[in-house]
């Protein structure tokens, strides 16, 4: 006989409730495996360091076995990691002990198969490690690596081709690191500035060829680098650049009084920020005539503006303090007395 | 009787519903947690800080009236500010109106001054700022001395006086980490969009570093759901937490506003609403990890806790309903905003009117007994999905189950929880809306 509605309604609510309370005791029973792996994991991580850590804290020392031990494969990530982290705080007689110990384990192959087939994390670190050894043998697959969506692989990929060698990845992947907007810039600068000799010519030939939309990153590369780019390079931007971004990575660049006469003209540009590194590029390399350029700029709109341009007259050798002071006393604008009295506070504190 | 089975089968129908848009964020939170899982598993490898992040301007707002806050904690609070790692920075206290000595305790501890400085007002104040004092002892020290007008008026002050392109705003009993500026400056760096970071507040502990778990239903609510949404770009609430922001968004965005339950929540709404309006990409980023310790809720007693972060929750949700229907919005924050708005700012309401309405049908007879306990039944084991589904993540976690007992607790909890507290938190919650709804009835 057929249930009455009511009775099969019913049924269906219990039904509901008790799926979801299986489910959910499949769930903590999940959650009770995946703890008592990780203890496992724990242990042999034990296990392994106890083993391990000794050999890899001497390694330069004669009294390494002649027969290592067994690297299994289930604690190859955990020697990585140890070895990583052994190699961060080696000189350089420790670093080759090192080396010929992750070589006598085979590191350098198994780091190798991981890049090519590994996990995520895997690859992360047998890219860091490739690039400790310098191990030519990666240069492919790195280079390979270098293209991954992934931001953090493909960089930590292009720091191991650094490692291997400097001259080759900057002659192969500049326009890579110019293209790769998710790679920070910080952290670009970082890995370059021990090899940035390297990247010397390949960003400046970047500058007169990448496209536009590269532009403001390669600039802004030369000025975490410190590179000492030549006027040449630096003029057609300021005369030429429309893009705002551009022009204001090269006023970033001015450096050299020849380039003042295509730097004061920019004083007067629309966006703010352009006059705010105008003033700047004035305020370090300006001349005595400079200052009444600078002057109409204390009483601009923007504060940025005011402040840059009251530090940029406040820097400059020609004036003391006390002419600062006279011509604080004959500013009609307010907002240039407040600017200039604020940064001549300021000097008096530093 | 119809009406009855039809309503029975409508709220019925409504907790299913509200179990899957529980359990559907925590879905996207898988890929994050493996994410962090290997994050942790690289951490204590070499990293890469240039000394070339951005700099931030640290934020500190004071006010002597604020529950456990007095004019030597908030030196030791700046003294601690001052340890933080991190390249380049500068720390901005407000004092926001303190009746106290505070100024007085600052100057000698500090060495103040004070300062001529061109004020910049780029956000509108309600108060004005008095005077701003520099320390001779660490140059990146200033005191902002202003007039009280609560804590997003200070915010504002501060934001308008900040020199750096990053704002990291704290409350006074709110430590940070000392390396945890450069977690979060971690997504500025990776994407330019990136207009907000927030990390995680452990509230539990005494500054040993560890990730906040008042409670299974919290540890999902406050952790893993902001983490799946956050993967998903569409994160509109965070948990009480330590927030990174881009000045300029901030400005952008109209500053904090003081007429807000909590100017802190109500500031991500503001930066989707004004990153929507601009038509831009952005990214709001949640780095589900612990960034600092303390910072412990005003509100004592549960009951006050529950009603207060509801208020604060649909407070946020009616000022920027805009979120709902604006031409400019993105599928996946629209959908993050109906599912808060449905299941989270109207939910509490309509499942306490459930329960109520079922105690009812049961005593008069317009459904059997039998129905009322399938219901039962049905709620419950549907609470318990949802709780143990954030005891598998949490599992998953790096930090997580690892701990000692820490998994007999959660399970436990995940069963018992759902045996009344839950329910009793969820009619907390009703009242906390109500309240609120008087409040802006009154207005």
């Amino acid at each position: 006989m057929p249930l009455p509605p009511s009775h099969s309604q019913t049924n269906l609510a219990f039904w509901i409730g008790g799926a979801a309370m299986a489910l959910s005791g499949l769930f903590a029973a999940a959650a009770g495996m995946l703890q008592a792996g990780r203890r496992q994991t724990s242990r042999d991580e034990l296990g392994f360091l106890t083993l391990w850590r000794p050999l890899l804290l001497h390694p330069a020392r004669a009294t390494m076995p002649a027969v290592l031990p067994m690297l299994e494969t289930r604690h190859r990530l955990f020697f990585l990691k140890l070895w990583n982290q052994s190699m961060r705080n080696a000189d350089a007689g420790a670093a080759d002990g090192l080396a010929a110990l992750a070589r006598a384990v085979d590191c350098d192959r198994f780091c190798r198969r991981m890049l090519l087939r590994g996990e995520r994390v895997e690859r992360l670190l047998a890219a860091l490690t490739l690039g400790q050894l310098r191990d030519h043998a990666a240069w492919d697959s790195l280079v390979n690596l270098t293209m991954s969506a992934d931001g953090e692989l493909s960089l930590q990929a292009f720091h191991a081709m650094l490692r291997i060698d400097a001259e080759a990845a900057a002659s192969q992947s500049t326009p890579l690191l110019l293209a790769r907007h998710d790679w920070p810039v910080a952290q670009l600068a970082a890995m370059l500035q021990p090899v940035q000799g390297a990247f010397m010519q390949p960003l400046v030939a970047a500058l007169a060829e990448t496209r536009a939309a590269h532009l403001p990153r390669a600039l802004r590369l030369v000025e975490a680098l410190r590179l000492p780019l030549p006027q040449a390079a630096v003029l057609p931007l300021l005369q030429e650049a429309h893009d705002t971004n551009v022009l204001l990575g090269a006023l970033r660049l001015v450096r050299d009084v020849g380039l003042l006469p295509y730097a004061r003209p920019h004083l007067r540009h629309d966006d703010w920020r352009v006059r705010v590194q105008a003033a700047k590029a004035l305020g370090r390399v300006g001349e005595h005539a400079d200052a009444n350029r600078l002057i109409p700029l204390l009483g601009d709109a923007e504060w940025w503006v005011r402040y840059r341009a009251a530090q940029a007259l406040a820097g400059m050798s020609f004036f003391s303090s006390a002419e600062l002071e006279l011509l604080r006393a004959n500013l009609s604008d307010r907002y240039a007395r407040d600017i200039l009295g604020q940064v001549l506070a300021e000097r008096q504190a530093a | 009787m119809i009406a009855a089975w039809c309503l029975y089968w409508i709220l019925a129908a409504f907790f299913v519903l509200a179990c899957a848009a529980a359990v559907l964020p925590c879905l996207f939170a898988l890929p994050a947690l493996r994410r962090l899982e290997q994050g942790r598993m690289l951490a204590a490898l070499p990293q890469i800080h240039a000394g070339l992040e951005p700099p931030v301007s640290v934020v500190l707002t004071a006010r002597d009236d604020a529950p456990g806050v007095d004019a030597p904690r908030i030196a030791a609070a700046v003294h601690a500010l001052l340890a933080l790692h991190y390249p380049l920075f500068e720390i901005l206290v407000v004092d926001d109106g303190s009746s106290d000595d505070t100024m007085q305790v600052l100057t000698d501890a500090f060495a103040l001054h004070p300062f001529p400085e061109a004020y910049r007002v780029r956000l509108p104040l309600r108060q004005p700022v008095t005077r701003i004092y520099r320390s001779t002892r660490h140059p990146n020290l200033r005191v902002i001395g202003k007039q009280a007008g609560g804590r997003a008026d200070a915010l504002n002050a501060a934001v308008n006086a900040a020199r750096y392109p990053l704002v990291f705003s704290l409350a006074c009993g709110t430590v940070p980490y000392i390396d945890s500026l450069h977690d979060l400056v971690l997504p500025f760096l990776a994407n330019t969009g990136t207009v907000a970071s927030v990390g995680l507040l452990d509230t539990t502990s005494d500054g040993a570093r560890g990730v906040a778990t008042p409670g299974i239903d919290a540890l999902r609510a406050e952790r893993f759901a902001p983490l799946g949404w956050s993967a998903l770009d569409a994160m509109l609430v965070a948990p009480p937490g330590i927030q990174l922001l881009r000045k300029d968004a901030v400005v952008a965005a109209g500053g904090y506003c003081p007429a807000a339950a909590c100017a802190d929540a109500d500031m991500l709404l503001r930066l989707h609403h004004a990153a929507c309006d601009a038509a831009g990409p952005y990214r709001i980023a949640f780095t589900g990890e612990a960034a600092g310790h303390g910072g412990k809720d005003d509100e004592r007693s549960p009951k006050r806790r529950c009603m207060r972060r509801q208020q604060v929750l649909v407070d946020g949700l009616a000022r920027h309903m805009a979120l709902l229907w604006g031409r400019r919005v993105p599928p996946k924050t629209r959908l993050a905003f109906l599912l808060l708005l449905v299941f989270d700012g109207a939910g509490p309401a309509i499942e306490t009117a459930a329960w109520a309405l079922l105690a009812v049908a049961a005593l008069t007879g317009l459904l059997p007994l039998s129905a009322c306990a399938a219901f039962l039944v049905l709620a419950v084991g549907l609470g318990m999905l949802q709780s143990t589904f954030a005891l598998l993540l949490d599992a998953i976690s790096p930090r997580g189950a690892s701990r000692p007992g820490r998994l007999h607790a959660l399970l436990r909890a995940a069963v018992t929880e759902n045996l009344g507290p839950r329910q009793v938190r969820t009619y907390w919650r009703t009242l906390g809306l109500a309240a609120w709804l008087r409040q802006r009835g009154q207005m």
